[in-house]
């Protein structure tokens, strides 16, 4: 639906303008000297005849828009509607004309367009532009405010993600079994319910660090989720065995924070820590053509259903992904047999690490 | 099985090993507890339980292949339960709606000794937790079951509910139909019904629930009657009340 029909009020505004425009061929056909109302009925309701006529070609002016239409293809499509407007306003105040004429006193209505036809034209041409203009006019400040609103959903997305990642970085049930765990090593190991203390302490340390969303250094992701696993490794003993593999270089390359501890932290909830017997959990970061990778690999209990779920974290991550990375990220996320894998592919041009 | 002045004795039941440690230390301490054994997940305990004849289980709510749920389920209804937990928000309702005993890690000696005062004084009693309702309680709303345990002696099957094809309530057990195979259990198929996903099992008569990935046609049955042809060739009849359920769930399914 048209914009101005839909708002009665814009309609009438619209109409007051081209009212007021009315002047330009009234200026033309004057002088009037006491013929005011037989100067509306010529001008003012051609005019408003002319600004109803022409509203339909809001729809033809979409498909020339002013930034996207090459000069030429814009000129031809102008300079025909400016001809035909022309066209059309000169019949709409020859029309008005003649049904003034039959008004008792105002039988030369007529005469008034005679010699003037060919300025009458160009008004009209001249009302086309006008239109055209107006609706330029309108389509841009429609288009600024469609990217305004895109702009705030989208601040609006990346802030609950940042949230929602923040919040899913410490579960309280990693918390109280990792105090229950100082709690057994008290007694029987002190120097290691020390250790395990410190453990925790550097990795909350560093999950609380403020959450901007500006990049950090892989090497600062890496410690977070190496003081992660030293926390559960105390916890599940044996059960749990890190291989680890970063390619030399890549721990300097800026990455978006808390992008590989949610990763780590589902291999061991959702993975290692539902077998009885435990596994191995890879991590692996190399570089590749524009690209940085991070992967981690964990195996996944044959029986567990639900097995490699961790759905909401992959989901939020992901979510945080393309806000920071718009065009290259990719998070692969799959299950093969019984071993679960995540890849990210984080490109190394976009994320704030242009030159 | 001892009387309430003797020595009590606990089983201990947690995947982690320092947990266990830990409960073991404690335990120790108190001159009138005896240390059963140690169990490392679910079916080790019901195994220990099943030989030992403990007075009290430590149950650890959150471990690998069978949770503590679906290990008290097994678990003879004589021996007092209490779970223990780091932090579940689920299973923490579960045990104030279930007044089930509960210890949240970590705690000190004294909490547990309190514990074990009140399973002192319920031994010898049978305990009326019903653990299909508290693992009901402890699942978030609109989650399922995703797997039944069930006991024949002293083997415990694990099946994924994906695999039973049907149920039949008896009198007060319910017979599993999976994969050629029938496995009893102790429970209601009410509450059976009530755990896992209505989109995927109807109950098609009051004695029959089904699988519908394992219904294979819905046919005539004498005058106005209709029976359930399964894939396994097990014609199951259909109730009045059961067609018109079956129908909702099909049609759903567009």
């Amino acid at each position: 639906m048209h914009p101005l029909l839909a708002h009665p009020r814009w309609l009438l505004a619209y109409l007051g303008a081209w009212v007021l425009l009315s002047v330009l061929p009234a200026a033309a056909l004057g002088p009037w000297e006491g013929h005011g109302l037989q100067a509306a009925a010529i001008t003012v309701l051609p005019t408003l005849a002319f600004a109803l006529a022409v509203l339909p070609s809001w729809y033809a002016l979409r498909v020339f828009p002013l930034d996207r239409s090459g000069l030429l293809r814009l000129a031809t499509f102008h300079g025909i509607a400016a001809a035909v407007g022309g066209a059309l306003w000169l019949g709409l105040a020859e029309a008005a004309a003649r049904a003034a004429g039959l008004v008792p006193g105002w039988e030369d209505a007529v005469l008034r367009l005679a010699g003037r036809r060919l300025e009458l034209a160009a008004t009209g041409a001249v009302f086309w532009c006008l239109f055209a203009a107006f609706h330029y006019l309108l389509a841009a400040m429609e288009a600024v405010r469609e990217a305004q609103a895109r702009a705030a959903v989208l601040e609006v997305r990346a802030r609950e993600a940042a949230l929602a990642g923040l919040k899913a970085q410490v579960h309280p049930h990693f918390l109280f079994n990792s105090l229950n765990t100082i709690s057994s090593l008290v007694v029987r190991d002190p120097a290691g319910a020390r250790q395990t203390c410190i453990q925790l302490a550097d990795f909350l340390r560093m999950s609380l660090r403020t959450p901007d969303a500006r990049p950090i250094p892989l090497a600062a992701e890496l410690a977070l989720a190496r003081a992660y696993l030293a926390v559960e490794a105390v916890r599940l003993g044996p059960r749990l065995v890190v291989r680890e593999t970063v390619e030399p270089g890549c721990e300097a390359v800026p990455v978006l924070p808390l992008v590989l501890q949610p990763l780590v932290e589902n291999a061991i909830r959702h993975g290692i820590a539902r077998i009885p017997e435990g596994g191995t959990l890879a991590l692996d970061a190399w570089r590749d053509g524009g690209a940085l990778w991070l992967r981690v690999t964990n195996p996944v209990d044959p029986g567990g259903p639900d097995a490699g779920g961790g759905g909401l974290g992959l989901r939020t991550l992901r979510d945080r992904l393309g806000a920071m990375y718009p065009r290259g990220a990719v998070l692969d996320a799959r299950r093969t047999g019984d071993t679960f894998q995540v890849a990210v592919r984080l490109p190394l041009d976009e994320g704030g690490n242009d030159a | 099985m001892t009387d309430p002045a003797g020595t009590l004795s606990v089983l201990i039941v947690d995947d982690e090993e320092p947990a266990r440690l830990l409960l073991r230390e404690m335990l120790d301490a108190m001159p009138d507890v005896r240390v059963a054994g140690e169990a490392a997940n679910g079916l080790e305990a019901v195994g220990l339980a099943a030989r030992e004849a403990p007075d009290v289980v430590l149950l650890d709510v959150q471990m690998p292949r069978m949770d503590g749920f679906e290990t008290l389920d097994l678990l003879d209804p004589r021996i007092a339960v209490v779970f223990v937990t780091a932090f579940d928000e689920h299973a923490l309702r579960a045990f104030e709606v279930n007044a089930v005993d509960y210890l949240l890690k970590p705690f000190p000696a004294a909490r547990l000794s309190e514990a074990l005062a009140r399973a002192r004084s319920r031994v010898g009693r049978v305990r009326d937790t019903d653990a299909a309702a508290l693992s009901a309680a402890a699942r978030p709303a609109g989650t399922y079951a995703t797997r039944i345990v069930v006991r024949d002696g002293p083997r415990v099957d694990v099946l994924p509910v994906s695999v039973v094809e049907y149920a039949r309530g008896q009198a007060d057990y319910v017979e599993l139909v999976a994969g050629g195979r029938s496995h009893l259990k102790q429970a209601t198929l009410q509450s059976l019904e009530a755990s896992l996903d209505p989109a995927e099992f109807v109950r098609i008569h009051r004695s029959f629930l089904v699988n519908l990935a394992f219904l294979k046609r819905i046919e005539p049955w004498g005058a106005d009657s209709r029976q359930a042809v399964m894939a396994d060739g097990a014609e199951l009849p259909i109730s009045r009340a059961g067609l018109a359920r079956l129908n909702e769930v099909l049609d759903g399914r567009g």
